[in-house]
């Protein structure tokens, strides 16, 4: 349907809703006041109804030039996504004013909100302006395949260990994802004599990075086979914080036992006293 | 007066640590400590200059920067020339890599066995870790059969591991057994005391009669004779000469040969 015919479709039925809504007030009113004054408060309680439910579909159809007008409406009305009797979602603009971005899409020259949350409208420079809708104001980062991960060693396995990935190179996670580090993505060399005891324990935060997304129900595939990736902070059985000796090993300051790990070398900008 | 324990049994727990030694006469060898004792000890008398020595901590000793702490209740002990570890009585056994114990098979799935071993979880052995054991030749093995086998994953975080075969892949004494017999329980040190090379409580026992033993080192022992009585008499010999001194033990022993035909 064109935009036209969904207007004068809209404004159709609102006349015929009045008609009825004039006859009920017109029966149950008119009985008790005088003749003069029934009439007066009927046409005014219609027209204030009229007005109130027609103006915002009225502003809607004509073309909204600035947009202000629209984001007054979305304070009373969020952008909700689809109404009760419509196809289309919240029209925000036209393709002349702005250009498209997320959670909108295009339709006969206008762009349409299709999910329930806040306008952004960002200006880039001598380009239209680029218009979208999130859920949220904040957006979240999510690990990608190649991107440097910090997470926490939750369980171990002599297949695999299981990880909660808490920061995405150096953005702290809202939620935590879960991953999974496999025996064979441990380390380079030597892939089918690696023991996941000898290399991670619970409680290890450790630098990965993620070499698969996963399917819908398994984790973030992650490796550690670099040598610049590995187990970054680790406690030993005492409860102190253990200090790195080699690739391989590391010794607890109190107890001066050493205990197997796949450690990361970490480079000395990065490195705090 | 010390029972000495054998050297594997030390070496399988050592936890090797170095420190300075300062003469501080506090606790003797033999001496009951508890958790938490800040362990300085008398150096044997052949040494009496303060020079440094090297100290080896065994189990229920833990170093804490200067000093050395005591982690379980017990008994000093001292081996030669520096070896100390506490001695303490334990019933619950904890699983221990390259331990030999006796297991139940309690559950069949896939293609591991479910073994009780008497710790906190059960553990897991493979089909294919018996003596010639392939994908088409499976074990003869059932629910609830004894089973004396290794382990080769044994630690905190981790599901332990058990293995009915050694390195070489031969079964060396390891296996299903048991038709017959009486399995029972006793403390985790007497298991030790038996298993020792040059045990006094095994040699009495020889002098009795002949029997077959399997001991495990989850304090399960078990034991088969030639008829019910004499199995019966060794399992309650065993259990009850656990608080005894060699003396009481031998006395007990020569009365109850006396008393059996």
């Amino acid at each position: 349907m064109s935009v036209r015919n969904w207007d004068e479709k809209l404004l159709s039925d609102l006349a015929i809703l009045m008609v009825f809504v004039r006859l009920l007030l017109y029966s149950t009113i008119g009985n008790v006041i005088v003749q003069d004054s029934v009439y007066t408060k009927h046409v005014c309680l219609s027209l204030l109804v009229m007005i109130v439910v027609v103006l915002p579909t009225l502003v809607e159809s004509s073309d909204c030039k600035s947009l202000d007008i629209c984001e007054k409406f979305k304070c009373f009305s969020p952008c909700v996504c689809i109404h009760l009797s419509l196809p289309a979602g919240d029209r925000l603009c036209s393709t002349e004013d702005c250009m498209p971005g997320t959670g909108v899409y295009l339709r006969h020259g206008y762009i349409y909100s299709s999910l329930a949350g806040y306008v952004l409208r960002k200006n880039e420079g001598e380009e239209l302006p680029v218009i979208s809708v999130v859920r949220e104001t904040e957006a979240q980062l999510l690990p990608d395949v190649g991107a440097i991960v910090t997470c926490k060693v939750t369980s171990i396995n002599p297949r695999f260990a299981k990880v909660h990935i808490l920061y995405v190179g150096s953005t702290p996670l809202k939620d935590r994802f879960r991953g999974t580090i496999r025996k064979e993505d441990v380390r380079a060399t030597e892939k089918d004599r690696v023991e996941t005891y000898k290399s991670f324990r619970p409680g290890d935060i450790v630098l990965a990075k993620v070499i698969s997304l996963g399917d819908v129900q398994s984790n973030y595939l992650l490796t550690t086979a670099e040598n610049e990736l590995g187990v970054v902070v680790a406690h030993s059985e005492a409860g102190a914080q253990m200090v790195p000796i080699s690739w391989c090993e590391m010794q607890c300051p109190r107890t001066h036992a050493k205990e197997f790990r796949k450690v990361a070398r970490v480079q000395p900008e990065y490195l705090q006293a | 007066m010390l029972i000495i324990v054998s050297t594997w049994f030390v070496y399988l727990f050592v936890i090797l640590s170095y420190f300075y030694v300062i003469i501080h006469v506090v606790y003797k060898v033999g001496d009951v400590l508890l958790p938490g004792d800040v362990f300085s000890f008398q150096m044997p008398e052949s040494i009496t200059d303060s020079k440094p020595e090297k100290v080896v901590c065994g189990p229920g000793l833990r170093r804490n920067g200067d000093e050395v702490l005591v982690c379980k209740s017990g008994i000093l002990r001292h081996k030669q020339p520096n070896l100390y570890w506490i001695d303490s009585q334990q019933r619950r056994y904890v699983p221990g890599k390259g331990e030999s114990v006796i297991g139940i098979i309690t559950a069949k799935s896939g293609d591991i066995f479910k073994v009780d071993v008497g710790g906190s979880e059960q553990a897991s052995l493979s089909y294919l870790a018996f003596e010639g054991a392939t994908k088409r030749n499976r074990p003869n093995v059932q629910v609830g059969d004894l089973v004396y086998s290794q382990f080769i994953i044994a630690n905190k975080d981790m599901e332990p591991e058990l293995v009915c075969i050694d390195s070489c892949g031969r079964a060396n004494g390891m296996g299903v057994f048991g038709a017959g017999g009486l399995l029972f329980k006793v403390s985790l040190g007497l298991v030790r005391r038996l298993l020792a090379p040059q045990s006094e409580i095994a040699k009495d026992l020889e002098k009795m009669f002949p029997f077959e033993i399997v001991v495990g080192m989850n304090g399960r022992v078990w034991v088969k004779s030639k008829t019910i009585q004499q199995t019966l008499i060794v399992a309650n010999l065993l259990e009850s000469c656990e608080n005894m001194t060699a003396q009481q033990r031998q006395t007990l022993f020569r009365r109850v040969a006396d008393g059996s035909i």
